[in-house]
C-alpha cells in the first residue's frame, strides 16, 4: 500500500505502509536517546547485526535488544533471522505518524 | 531537562500544542476543550514552558499559553535527514503506481480513483514523471 507523505514544507513524497504503526508506539520509540541513536545507525549503515548494534550502542545485549522490540513494534525497524544472527534494518516511512503531526506546525513557523 | 523527542512522546501534549497552533489560550480553555482536569493541563504547561515549547503571557487577570517554534524546528530538521531515505525509491513506487494506474486504465472502470489519480489533483512540488 501507498500513500503520499507531506512535509512542513509541502514537500511531498510516497511512502509504503505495510501496516501503519500506532502513532503512540512511534513517538514512545524515540523518545529514549539510544533507540534513537540504534534508529540512525541503522538508516545510515543499512542491516545491522544485534551483535554490530550492541558494540555500536555499548548497552549489554539484553537492552539492545528489548530497544530493538521497541523500534519493531513501532514498525522503525524489522528483522530476520540468518543462522544465529538476527539482522536488523530500519523502515524510515515508518516515520509518518510524526511527520503527519509536524506538518500542522509548518504553516505556524514558516509564517514568521 | 527533558529532549524534544521525550516531551511530544506524551500524548496529552500534544493535544495541547495542536490546541496551540491556532491561537493562544489560557488554563481554562485548554482545560474546556481537551476535558482535561485542571492539574493535568497546569503540570503539563509547565513541562512545555520549562522545555521551551510555549510562553506565557499575562492579559488582564488571565495568563496566555502560545506556542514557540524552536523545539519543532528542531524536530523537523530531525525528520529532514531521512527524506533522503523516502526519496530514493519514490521513483520506483511511481514507476510501479503508474503502471498499476495503466494496467487499470486497460480494463472495465477507467474512472476508478486511484492514489496517482488522487495526487494530481493535489498541489505537489514533485512532478510527475513521464513514461
Amino acid at each position: 500500500m501507498l500513500r503520499e507523505l507531506r512535509f512542513s514544507d509541502n514537500r511531498t513524497v510516497m511512502v509504503s505502509c505495510v501496516k501503519p504503526a500506532n502513532a503512540n508506539h512511534v513517538f514512545r520509540a524515540l523518545a529514549d536517546p539510544t533507540r534513537r541513536a540504534i534508529f540512525e545507525e541503522l538508516t545510515r549503515q543499512g542491516e545491522q547485526t544485534v551483535h554490530a548494534l550492541t558494540r555500536y550502542a555499548r548497552v549489554s545485549q539484553p537492552a539492545v535488544s528489548k530497544h530493538l522490540t521497541v523500534l519493531r513494534r513501532a514498525t522503525l525497524v524489522r528483522h530476520r533471522r540468518e543462522g544465529r544472527e538476527t539482522h536488523y534494518r530500519a523502515q524510515p516511512d515508518a516515520l509518518a505518524p510524526m511527520v503527519d503531526w509536524l506538518r500542522h506546525y509548518g504553516a505556524f513557523w514558516h509564517a514568521d | 531537562m527533558e529532549s524534544v523527542f521525550e516531551i511530544i512522546a506524551e500524548p496529552n501534549r500534544r493535544a495541547i500544542l495542536s490546541l496551540l497552533v491556532s491561537s493562544q489560550q489560557s488554563v481554562g480553555e485548554i482545560e474546556r476543550q481537551l476535558r482535561m482536569p485542571q492539574p493535568t493541563v497546569s503540570k503539563h504547561l509547565r513541562v512545555l514552558r520549562d522545555a521551551g515549547f510555549v510562553e506565557s503571557t499575562v492579559d488582564a487577570q488571565r495568563r496566555l499559553y502560545r506556542l514557540k517554534p524552536e523545539p519543532l524546528q528542531e524536530l523537523d530538521a530531525w525528520l529532514a535527514q531521512f527524506r533522503r531515505f523516502w526519496s530514493a525509491h519514490v521513483d520506483a513506487l511511481e514507476r510501479h503506481l503508474d503502471r498499476m494506474n495503466h494496467d487499470r486504465m486497460g480494463q472495465t472502470r477507467p474512472d476508478q480513483s486511484t492514489p496517482t489519480k488522487r495526487k494530481t489533483k493535489e498541489k505537489t512540488t514533485r512532478p510527475k514523471p513521464r513514461t
